[in-house]
């Protein structure tokens, strides 16, 4: 059991730091790939929006660079909250009000972040596309399977920060009963 | 709360230490404080059958029901 929880512990010792390396990376990674669009879009990045050739101007991308912010923004609320469930665990505070908030409060901004990011990418496809000619605007609203799977796995971890939440109130009280 | 713990009068009559209760019951010092103040939930039936078993009483003796008057 105590091997265990230390096993616990060591784990989530490493990813409270991997999520404070994600911390890092979305606000430098969004900088870099609005400031890079055309290169980070050939590697895979936003590539559901559309523009024509020669038709994107900076007043697309800045518009462009708001819109994902916000998408962006979430996402990283979203970490911040994954990153203080893990350094509730990772002192031994697994079973913790505090932990469980923590974890409701991660699933919560991440279905957020999933049904959010539908109207966003919407919004960045008129944004990108605005300044393209007449009749080549595009107005996109996609829902893929990887959509489906985030928002299903999002409310999976919800129900089970549900639970934790609820058990440690029970937990709370037991310990409560002499 | 309308339930009142009277264990410190029981103690008190049966001229018995919460140390020692606490031994006999197998809880701890702090959770005989704990009850004697009030500040618990709930009592097992279990703890409450070895407190009565060990100062001679009666749970009403312990726990009290006091109406709360509105």
């Amino acid at each position: 059991m105590n091997d265990n929880i230390e096993h616990v512990r060591r784990i989530s010792a490493v990813m409270k730091n991997v999520c404070m390396a994600i911390m890092v990376v979305i606000p430098v990674s969004h900088i870099l790939i609005w400031t890079n669009f055309e290169k980070a879009q050939s590697l895979g990045f936003y590539h559901r929006t559309s523009y024509m050739d020669g038709y994107l101007l900076t007043s697309n991308l800045v518009t462009g660079f708001f819109i994902s912010g916000f998408l962006a923004l979430v996402a990283f609320m979203a970490v911040r909250a994954l990153r203080k469930f893990f350094i509730q665990t990772s002192i031994g505070d697994i079973f913790a009000v505090k932990s469980a908030e923590a974890l409701s409060r991660f699933a919560k901004l991440l279905i957020f972040y999933t049904i959010v990011s539908i109207p966003i990418e919407t919004l960045l496809s008129i944004a990108m596309s605005f300044n393209n000619p007449v009749g080549e605007r595009l107005l996109a609203v996609s829902l893929q399977t990887y959509d489906v799977t985030l928002i299903f796995l999002s409310f999976v971890i919800f129900a089970i920060s549900w639970v934790m939440k609820e058990s440690v109130l029970i937990a709370e009280e037991n310990a409560q009963i002499v | 709360m309308p339930i009142i713990v009277n264990l410190d009068v029981m103690l008190a009559k049966r001229k018995v230490k919460s140390k020692d209760l606490a031994e006999a019951v197998g809880i701890t010092v702090q959770n005989i404080s704990l009850l004697k103040s009030g500040k618990v939930k709930g009592i097992r039936f279990g703890t409450l059958e070895a407190i009565c078993d060990y100062l001679d009483c009666e749970p009403g003796d312990i726990l009290e029901y006091r109406r709360e008057q509105s």
